[in-house]
């Protein structure tokens, strides 16, 4: 069986035209992955060149996930390593952010449902161990591209995010045993070819700080302040709340993002990362 | 060993695989074409860990329609150990939505730590029955539930082996208790990409274990036939399967057409085809045991 797999897994067709029926499938598979998980990319690349670069990073990245939905995960950080040596590339150094976007929307509407938690916990029931749940679905990425935050369908996307019940019924083309699902984002997600500036991002000239999240049925896109967005980064990482509170932010800055993190669905509940005794955290409560 | 489930008397007649594009068709309650469908096979590896619409759209068919569980990702023929997270995955979505079988494939697709997202044709010989039977068994342990395996379809017999496939799948099944699900159309694949002896291979299953048969279709690839799940079933496998029908019984059958998906109307026509045969089948049966009993009765008058 060590000599079969190895065969079926080189990149070189085998003698074998039946050992190189499983060889194409081998890769295939892949291939459907990175064109499901990344519509986006796929549609500003094109086919050829998006083929050509998946096939690349298809050899290069085997597949270690039970899912084929968490295949590409490093697929952003793989063109943003190629585009300076890629000539073909070299109009698009957007791709890798937005590959970051296709991802993190892919995530979005595959992740698991979360078990309700409050937020109401009383004062005196947060301890050194208790932290801010961030949903399983929340996504950040910064957006630095020019050409990328102007573009029109960007826009749309941030402010309108999508309906994945409405997308799934139009969309879903085809799946298979091993694949699951196309999203795209209307006909053609041509990011770059409609430009226009956007007062709302006005702004945020340099960078753009997103979450991505699922309430209900529902993708979001939320713009973020650079402060919400580290914030939430360190809320995502689980830091206890009376470690937050110790970082110096800004008490009025502090309640308000949270208030606003709740009610877009970006945090959800308060829980304990272990037991410990609840006396040790009294004075460290916010 | 695992008993049958008590639910099995729910699943008869033909079903369909789920697929995407039919999703507002089945849970429409005013098409008249899915109130005929009697069962759903859904892929599980598709809604592991999985929740927004995708989760919420299974909890709504499972309201609906009685499903079976199909996998691909168990792996069960790897000599590697099994992977537990995905039983266990699998086991919490089992536990959710009950349903009447789960299966998955006589074959491999992990490697140490690598996925193939195929599956890979096993070696046929007492050393990878072994293991495989202790796979099995472990399998039917953490899911609670006995586990149905399909034969299917290769390209590539391994020159190590040393058992015939039905041999094989007959071992497994008196060891663990463990079910059929037995595809015709890779059945007769292998008959034109291997040479397999479909009679004989029929003759060697033990008929009282096969719950369900899958139907599909395949395409001529250069010197193969390769099982795609892509067009309509062609005519041999619709004989085939009249033949499987007339003799072992009406067992539950499954249309799988997973690429190139028809509309539903032309996936329903095909499951239609497939339910008159069964139709058929049963009355035949129904008017031989009736003459059967007559001529008994005569035998008894005259005796």
């Amino acid at each position: 069986m060590d000599k079969f797999w190895h065969a079926i897994s080189a990149q070189s067709l085998d003698d074998n035209p039946a050992l190189q029926i499983y060889q194409t499938n081998f890769l295939a598979a892949r291939l459907k992955a990175l064109e499901y998980n990344f519509p986006l990319c796929k549609a500003q690349l094109g086919d050829d060149l998006f083929s050509a670069i998946c096939k690349h990073y298809a050899h290069s990245f085997p597949s270690n996930y039970d899912s084929l939905n968490a295949y590409g995960q490093y697929f952003p950080d793989f063109l943003k390593e190629i585009i300076p040596h890629n000539p073909a590339l070299q109009n698009t150094g957007y791709i890798a952010q937005l590959a970051e976007l296709d991802w993190h929307l892919i995530q979005a509407y595959f992740a698991a449902d979360d078990c309700l938690a409050s937020m109401n916990t009383a004062e005196d029931e947060v301890t050194k161990n208790t932290y801010i749940v961030a949903p399983s679905s929340l996504g950040l990425c910064q957006i630095t591209h020019p050409n990328l935050i102007r573009s029109m369908p960007f826009q749309t996307l941030i402010k309108e995010g999508f309906d994945e019940s409405e997308n799934l019924c139009a969309n879903l083309q085809q799946d298979s045993q091993s694949t699951h699902s196309t999203l795209r984002h209307g006909p053609d997600s041509n990011f770059v070819k409609d430009i226009k500036d956007n007062e709302e991002l006005q702004g945020h000239a340099n960078t753009v700080y997103l979450a991505v999240v699922r309430q209900e049925l529902r993708i979001y896109i939320h713009l973020l302040t650079k402060d919400e967005f580290s914030l939430l980064q360190l809320i995502r990482e689980r830091t206890p709340i009376f470690k937050l509170d110790k970082l110096g932010l800004d008490p009025k800055m502090f309640s308000q993002s949270l208030n606003s993190f709740k009610q877009k669905g970006l945090v959800i509940g308060l829980k304990e990362s272990q037991m410990q005794d609840k006396r040790d955290a009294k004075d460290d409560t916010f | 060993m695992h008993q049958a489930l008590t639910k099995e008397a729910r699943l008869s007649g033909v079903g369909i695989g789920l697929r995407s594009p039919h999703l507002s068709s089945l849970l429409d309650a005013e098409n008249s074409l899915s109130q005929s469908v009697p069962w759903l096979e859904v892929l599980a590896d598709n809604y592991l860990d999985v929740g927004g619409f995708f989760g919420a759209h299974l909890s709504a068919l499972a309201e609906r329609y009685p499903l079976t569980f199909h996998c691909v990702g168990m792996s069960i023929g790897a000599t590697d150990e099994l992977n537990l997270n995905y039983l266990s995955s699998l086991k919490k979505l089992a536990d959710k939505h009950n349903p009447v079988w789960i299966s998955d494939h006589l074959s491999w697709s992990n490697f140490q730590q690598e996925r193939s997202h195929d599956l890979l044709p096993l070696c046929y010989t007492d050393r990878s029955l072994e293991q495989m039977i202790k796979q099995v068994n472990q399998v039917q342990d953490v899911l609670e539930r006995p586990l149905m395996l399909e034969n299917i379809s290769a390209y590539y017999a391994h020159p190590e082996n040393a058992l015939d496939e039905a041999d094989f799948i007959h071992a497994l099944c008196d060891a663990t208790g463990c079910f059929i699900l037995l595809d015709l159309n890779n059945l007769y694949v292998n008959h034109k990409n291997l040479g397999y002896d479909i009679q004989s291979y029929l003759k060697k299953l033990p008929i009282e274990r096969i719950k369900q048969l899958h139907l599909g279709g395949h395409e001529q690839r250069g010197d193969f036939l390769v099982d795609t799940h892509g067009s309509a079933i062609c005519d041999a496998v619709w004989e085939l399967y009249e033949h499987v029908i007339t003799h072992f019984g009406p067992i539950p059958t499954l249309i799988e057409w997973d690429n190139n998906v028809p509309s539903f109307e032309d996936l329903m026509a095909e499951r239609e085809k497939a339910d008159a045969i069964i139709e058929t089948a049963s009355q035949s049966l129904a008017i031989s045991n009736t003459s059967r009993r007559n001529e008994a009765r005569m035998s008894h008058i005259h005796g």
